[in-house]
């Protein structure tokens, strides 16, 4: 304990004192903390006492690593989380525009299907007919189900030998839907890849 | 027909580096950006570094603080103003530090060249004084012991002797009650102060004889 000092806490009594579980700090604890940074005789007479101590250290000293300044990382920070939140707001609006693309070319290409069939109906001709079936991701696929294979031919005026056929998609992610209605059924392909 | 202002009363804006923390959390949690920016600007040294000591990595450090950040705007409507803002802030930031470290735990890296380096620095046969170790090797012994603590020891011993808060406060950090913050510093305590030694004899020397330490009664939570 430094002699010109006087008041040097006791360390022997107060590192005690923490060594048992069941008590609090010490009275006058961070008071000896705040001596120990001017006293270097206290410093290793509490370190010989408690070498945890020591640790109390880390507190006083800026990283050495961080070579950043507080309001350059702080600006770091800012930019990182407006990215963050710029992207979980994106996310949700881009499944929705996703949905609501798929839908639409699903809407654009039924139309399509249907008005090419009644105009071919109309005009007394063959439906659109095309050399292959549908496939999906190279997988023949029965594409339509026997009810549909009943319907559709009838709305459009031909023989099952005549079902219509789509151009081969080619399409590892498409998927075909079917409603029947009563005279009519709507075949939807939901592609996101086709832009509408 | 005329129109007269019968009355009016213009609630003064506040200055945000003037304001609390508390005042600063309320305003985030009606949504003002500016009061983020300020929060952020007062928060990210003290939480970068609390996160690095836990992870002892700067860069992981200041992954977790980004995040911290993200989920307090995300989370802000949940903020309760019964809550400290410092304990809400610092809990969240030591649960994403913690798991991150559970994470990463396997590929922790091996102790032996902190030692190495730190034996390298020393003067051979010299015996050495603790009081005098720099800032740096320091933090290098903390992150080679701190390897032996549990994730609730290592953050109780954090933010109870580093941070200086209190029982109370790492409590509600850490998710626990006093007395298990209690039992957690004092284990930590105990095991830091034996791996010290042990790894370290070469400071052994100038250490006054081991105090014998009673063994703490388990608490209930840990018991569980």
């Amino acid at each position: 304990m430094n002699a010109a000092a006087r008041s040097c806490p006791d360390w022997a009594a107060l590192t005690a004192h923490r060594a048992d579980p069941r008590g609090e700090e010490p009275a006058g604890w961070r008071e000896a903390l705040a001596h120990l940074e001017s006293c270097a005789d206290c410093r290793r007479e509490a370190l010989q006492a408690d070498p945890t101590l020591i640790f109390q250290r880390l507190s006083a000293a800026e990283s050495r690593e961080d070579t950043r300044g507080p309001e350059q990382e702080a600006e770091a920070v800012r930019q990182a989380v407006a990215s963050l939140r710029q992207a979980s707001r994106l996310t949700p609006r881009r499944r929705h525009a996703q949905a609501w693309t798929r839908a639409a070319a699903a809407a654009v290409l039924a139309v399509a299907g249907l008005t090419a069939g009644s105009v071919a109906s109309l005009r007394g001709g063959s439906p659109p007919a095309v050399s292959t079936p549908v496939t999906l991701a190279g997988v023949p696929a029965p594409a339509l189900s026997r009810r549909a294979a009943a319907v559709v031919p009838a709305a459009l005026h031909s023989g099952p030998s005549q079902m219509p056929m789509l151009e081969e998609l080619n399409r590892p992610d498409a998927r075909v839907y079917q409603i029947d209605g009563e005279n009519l059924s709507v075949v939807m392909i939901v592609d996101e890849g086709l832009d509408v | 027909m005329m129109l007269e202002l019968v009355y009016s009363r213009r609630t003064p804006l506040p200055t945000w580096p003037e304001a609390s923390d508390r005042e600063l959390l309320e305003a985030v949690r009606g949504g003002d950006e500016a009061a983020f920016s300020e929060l952020i600007g007062r928060k990210t040294r003290p939480l970068t570094q609390l996160a690095q000591r836990i992870l002892g990595d700067l860069e992981e450090a200041r992954d977790v603080v980004q995040v911290t950040f993200f989920k307090v705007w995300e989370n802000r409507r949940k903020f309760d103003d019964r809550w400290s803002p410092n304990t809400w802030i610092y809990r969240i930031a030591s649960n994403l530090a913690i798991d991150h470290l559970r994470a990463r735990r396997s590929r922790e890296k091996s102790s032996e060249p902190v030692r190495q380096h730190l034996r390298q620095v020393a003067d051979s046969r010299a015996q050495r004084d603790l009081s005098r170790l720099q800032q740096v090797e320091v933090s290098a012994i903390f992150r080679e012991l701190a390897t032996g603590l549990s994730e609730k020891q290592r953050l109780v011993f954090l933010l109870r002797e580093v941070e200086g808060l209190s029982s109370q406060e790492v409590a509600e950090i850490a998710g626990c009650r006093e007395s298990t913050v209690r039992n957690h510093l004092f284990n930590a305590r105990k095991q830091l102060r034996r791996e010290l030694l042990k790894r370290y004899p070469e400071y052994a020397s100038r250490f006054v004889s081991e105090p014998a330490e009673p063994s703490p009664a388990p608490s209930g939570e840990e018991l569980a």
